[in-house]
């Protein structure tokens, strides 16, 4: 055995074995290798590593992570082929963003203003979006005060109502997902009618629980079989105009079947589910007390399986 | 569910028809390619909730700017890149929260109790070498771990790993050798035993189900 220069850190056999290293530096290692069994061991290890997770079986995904995914989807397709989205405003260069900014305006899990690129992609939405348009003008004179009329809505009475009417109309039943642009529609306006039901029409049970963590899911399924059961014990609250809106963006527009103003973990905060009636699948939000169409506050998303008993 | 008229198209003509308004391309997308992006996301988070929202972040982010798609790569490599961000940026997220609250011992208390996960006793099961890399992984760089999970792990080449990372070949490389060569301390005893010692040096192959087959470009005699 040759005496060679000093052992070869694992880094640099690993660069090497990747092709990294070549030239004169390459020669020297190889030659150092050929001498000295404790480096060519090492560099046998390595190549080892990649064998060994090579080796480890790729998993498929979870059944609930599926029907979880399947259920983002088929809400982003409904609200997609819902025409009451918030116009068009924000540029192309918003939408330029990464997609790391775009998914941490995402995270949670609301829903956020219908993207230029939906707008462009889908002409088929573009009469509706037409309708969708109007209605926001009615909001920017709401609050613009008196700014040129524009259309009917501003020529007499309380804008609101005439600019309920229009976004309800423009809902056609689906989900109204894009409430940032739309103020409290009253769940008496459904509109034009061809659609399911109307929408969102829920009421707020202020139980007081104090939801914990570790326990969410059982108690939500325990509140939401007490909605089923037995509603008619319980007070109920109409939604205030924030509560409203909050949970409308929340879902994404689907009705929930429990709206709680609670706690969580000793804060005020209000608990959403779904139902999950006719699908497999059901979810729940925890929001704080700040949650609103303009900020959601969502402390915690659940997804909650319904075959448990 | 799926109008299996679709069913016979490819990635990038069920995405033009997803963008077109088709309301069933996207999941018709997704079903094909869930399970490796599932595989991609669970490796690099190293956590199965963390995955399921990385995926979901991910989805709803490809779901929306399908439009953006341009075609210059596949859409396999648009999709596992948008989920490569989505994980990578929760794990950055996960740091910075860490790095105020717990600093470096929470990591050392990882090593502690993850760096070397007893394999000794019921040498080479499957099921413990599946744990051991898993543990392992946790314990390299992030954007090391990416790149083996798609190399070594999923068995992408090197030019399409570069793609979904949009890094180059090169760097793809480096980050994989330096990877391997992190893991080295933590897996040997999966082949030689508990110990480094380098006098262990007929244990290759005993232990090891595998074939013995070494992967292409992995050889150490260049």
């Amino acid at each position: 055995m040759r005496r060679q220069s000093a052992h070869v850190d694992a880094e640099v056999l690993a660069e090497l074995s990747a092709g990294l290293i070549d030239g004169k530096r390459a020669t020297r290692i190889h030659a150092h290798l050929a001498g000295c069994q404790r480096c060519a061991q090492r560099s046998a290890s390595l190549a080892e590593i990649s064998t060994l997770l090579t080796s480890v079986p790729s998993p498929r995904m979870p059944d609930d992570v599926v029907t979880r995914l399947n259920a983002t989807l088929a809400r982003e397709a409904a609200h997609r082929s819902a025409p009451a989205t918030a116009p068009a405003r924000s540029s192309d260069q918003d939408t330029a963003n990464t997609v790391v900014e775009f998914s941490r305006a995402a995270r949670g899990r609301r829903r956020v203003l219908a993207s230029p690129v939906a707008a462009r992609a889908f002409a088929a939405a573009a009469a509706a979006c037409v309708v969708a348009a109007g209605g926001y003008t009615a909001v920017q004179l709401t609050t613009g005060g008196s700014s040129t009329p524009l259309g009917p809505a501003a020529a007499n009475g309380p804008i609101t109502t005439k600019h309920t009417a229009t976004a309800g109309g423009a809902a056609r039943g689906l989900p109204t997902g894009g409430v940032h642009a739309q103020p409290f529609i009253p769940k008496t306006g459904n509109g034009a009618g061809n659609g399911p039901e109307p929408q969102l029409a829920f009421k707020v049970v202020d139980s007081g629980i104090d939801y914990e963590a570790t326990s969410l899911r059982a108690q939500i399924k325990t509140e939401l079989n007490k909605v089923t059961s037995s509603a008619a014990a319980r007070s109920l609250h109409i939604p205030t105009p924030q509560q409203y809106a909050c949970v409308s963006d929340v879902t994404g527009g689907t009705a929930p079947a429990l709206v709680d103003k609670a706690r969580f973990q000793g804060r005020p905060a209000t608990i959403i589910a779904l139902s999950h009636v006719g699908k497999q699948f059901s979810q729940a939000w925890v929001v704080g007390s700040s949650c609103s169409a303009s900020k959601t506050d969502i402390l915690k998303y659940v997804t909650l399986a319904t075959s448990g008993g | 569910m799926t109008d299996l008229s679709l069913s016979g198209l490819s990635d990038a003509q069920l995405l033009e028809r997803h963008v077109e308004g088709d309301p069933d391309a996207f999941g018709l997308l997704f079903l094909r390619h869930r399970d490796r992006l599932w595989a991609v996301a669970l490796r690099t988070l190293c956590d199965p909730e963390e995955a399921a929202d990385a995926l979901q972040e991910a989805m709803i982010s490809a779901f929306r700017r399908a439009g953006d798609f341009r075609g210059d790569s596949a859409v396999t490599t648009w999709l596992h890149r948008i989920v490569v961000n989505a994980s990578l940026d929760r794990l950055r997220r996960k740091a910075a929260h860490a790095a105020s609250s717990v600093g470096d011992e929470g990591t050392l208390d990882l090593l502690a109790t993850q760096g070397r996960v007893p394999a000794t006793t019921d040498p080479a099961s499957h099921r413990d070498t599946t744990l051991d890399v898993e543990a392992a992984l946790r314990l390299i760089p992030p954007e090391q771990r990416a790149a083996l999970v798609l190399v070594d792990m999923l068995g992408y080449p090197v030019a399409d790993a570069a793609a979904v990372l949009d890094i180059s070949v090169g760097t793809v490389k480096s980050r994989c050798a330096r990877g391997r060569a992190r893991l080295l301390p933590y897996l040997e005893h999966l082949r030689g035993g508990p110990t480094a010692d380098p006098a262990a040096e007929d244990g290759i192959s005993r232990n090891r189900t595998a074939t013995g087959s070494v992967s292409p470009g992995q050889g150490g005699d260049g």
